[in-house]
């Protein structure tokens, strides 16, 4: 049986507006991505956009809850660093080089995070950080559930 | 057409906000900070007023808005850092163009309400941009100057991504205008938390509190019972810790609107006439003086025909003495002595734009008094009487004023005047 608790737990991280943002259910949420993905972090690459700073971030997938392919994804986020010049952008998630990732995509976007910082969980030793400490499977499962399958 | 938040997923919400305290990494903690700050003590900020949602009102509300909340880091905040507002500009780009803007663009954000874009060179921050969304998949977003359950508070949000502006990341606190989330219709992050402060003065010193100032007080006449709610508009009011005194007496349920707007409850007084008003926070003091007025009458009941009309007096000091009471009408700046001739049935009372006038009685609908207008005040220096207006002729939209004269004949106390605008009979 699955941990009642962390459906709830995935829910309270991803239902509330980012102040901001609005309380948005997990379901609603797993539902608004066109992809669900699981990868890992290659690289990083802050450049110039016009007048503004933003960052490539190279993800290899690893396993897809929803979509295909395993092809490397580069995802461009607002914001970087480039000299002594920052471009700081609430609400846009951080990434590592070597984090491992479970992130809610959607394409064409300015910010291709769905809920920019609240689309992006952190794996650490098969636990997603933002839920707790939750076990991936769990919330692996509770995703799934949220897409009818 | 506007989406609204299905009611499940409020329920859900509540669920999961009621169990929010089963989870640890979500305890409090403190303010944070983002590694870069304003190098000045203020910088400068445009609006462009272009929200759209009719609840978010008229370019002036919006701009009204936005200030507010920029005011209030400074105000409540008390860091020694202070946005000043530069006017209304229609920029809506991001851009590291030295133009501090807010602005609200009519597209989908991909999640958040707002988002803040600062630029900084070397740990200085140079530049920001703050814009406001429209809409995320499945949720339009209503933005309202005074949220419902379903929109969000333009304030608010603005004090938040402000926040973000002068160098202060999110903060686990759930209190606090820094913390990460906010629910529709909450209007909790308009005011900055203790730990909003502590970051806020971390990062530019404490300034102390602002010495408040008072311009109006809004419907500024009671009767001496006080008890009626008033706003006082003016500058440098912290959301904590205003005190309004009348008269040196204190007011009650003083409330914070915005930096430049409380509301209170008027203490009551034992004399007539103007008096000071002063807001203090802390050691700080602004004073409007006699900026308020206390009236010894007052009617007791909207002016209507066809019914008695009651007025109540006190005349604190003439206690048992004698008083005289006197009715006149005028409609708006002409008086009724010059509509007609003195046959007129309107004319009630003569004079010329004044009270004082000799109550003339006619025909057999007369103006009445329940009361001999010519008596003594109670042990207690109050008195009540009334006067019944007769349904026709129509009186409706004039003005009557009741003059109330007290004291001992030959050496009376003064005069008080009381007006108040006619009504049709039912």
């Amino acid at each position: 049986m699955r941990n009642p608790l962390a459906l709830v737990a995935v829910f309270v991280v991803l239902s509330e507006v980012q102040a901001g943002s609005p309380e948005v259910p997990f379901h609603f949420f797993a539902r608004s991505a066109e992809r669900i993905v699981e990868g890992r972090v290659l690289a990083l690459e802050p450049r110039w956009q016009g007048e503004l700073i933003v960052t490539d971030v190279v993800v290899l997938p690893e396993k897809n809850l929803h979509g295909a392919g395993f092809a490397p994804i580069t995802l461009t986020i607002p914001g970087g660093s480039l000299g002594t010049t920052t471009l700081h952008v609430s609400k846009a998630p951080d990434f590592a080089v070597g984090q491992d990732v479970l992130l809610f995509l959607r394409a064409n976007q300015w910010c291709p995070v769905l809920g920019w910082e609240r689309g992006k969980l952190t794996i650490e030793n098969g636990r997603v950080r933002e839920l707790g400490g939750l076990p991936l499977a769990e919330v692996e499962k509770d995703i799934l559930a949220a897409l009818g399958r | 057409m506007k989406s609204h938040i299905p009611t499940s997923l409020l329920v859900c919400t509540t669920i999961a906000l009621f169990l929010l305290a089963a989870v640890p990494f979500e305890e409090a903690a403190a303010y944070g900070t983002t590694g870069s700050k304003f190098a000045s003590s203020s910088t400068t900020f445009r609006i462009n007023p272009n929200f759209v949602d009719a609840s978010a009102g008229s370019a002036s509300t919006q701009v009204d808005a936005i200030r507010a909340a920029a005011d209030e880091w400074r105000t409540t905040g008390q860091g020694n850092f202070a946005y000043t507002y530069g006017g209304e500009t229609s920029v809506a780009t991001i851009a590291a163009d030295g133009v501090n803007t807010v602005y609200y663009s009519h597209t989908d954000g991909n999640g958040p309400l707002a988002v803040c874009y600062w630029w900084s060179l070397g740990g200085i921050t140079t530049n920001f941009d703050i814009v406001f969304f429209d809409r995320m998949p499945g949720w339009d977003f209503i933005w309202a100057r005074t949220p419902t359950a379903s929109q969000f508070d333009m304030q608010g949000v603005a004090c938040h991504e402000l926040g973000h502006a002068l160098g202060l990341d999110h903060s686990a606190v759930s209190g606090a205008t820094m913390y990460a989330t906010v629910s529709a219709g909450s209007m909790a992050t308009r005011s900055v938390h203790t730990d909003d402060c502590a970051g806020m003065q971390f990062l530019y010193g404490n300034a102390g509190p602002l010495t408040p100032t008072i311009a109006q007080v809004g419907s500024n006449h009671a009767f001496l019972d006080g008890g009626t709610s008033v706003t006082l508009t003016g500058s440098g009011f912290p959301s904590t810790g205003v005190s309004v005194k009348f008269n040196g007496s204190s007011a009650t349920n003083v409330a914070w609107v915005t930096p430049s707007q409380i509301t209170c409850i008027v203490p009551s007084s034992g004399v007539a006439g103007a008096v000071n008003v002063t807001a203090s926070v802390g050691a700080q003091t602004g004073t409007l003086a006699q900026g308020f007025t206390y009236d010894n009458c007052r009617f007791a009941n909207a002016l209507q025909q066809g019914s008695w009309n009651w007025v109540q007096c006190r005349a604190p000091g003439d206690a048992g003495k004698p008083f005289l009471a006197m009715l006149s009408f005028t409609g708006g700046i002409i008086p009724v002595a010059s509509i007609g001739a003195p046959s007129d049935p309107r004319i009630i009372g003569l004079g010329y734009d004044d009270i004082l006038s000799t109550v003339v009685l006619y025909g057999s609908q007369l103006p009445q008094w329940l009361n001999n207008p010519l008596g003594l005040l109670d042990a207690s220096a109050n008195t009540t009487f009334g006067f019944w207006l007769p349904p026709s002729p129509s009186l409706a939209g004039l003005t009557a004023r009741v003059g109330f004269l007290t004291g001992d004949a030959g050496a009376p106390s003064g005069i008080q005047t009381v007006s108040g605008i006619i009504s049709a009979g039912l």
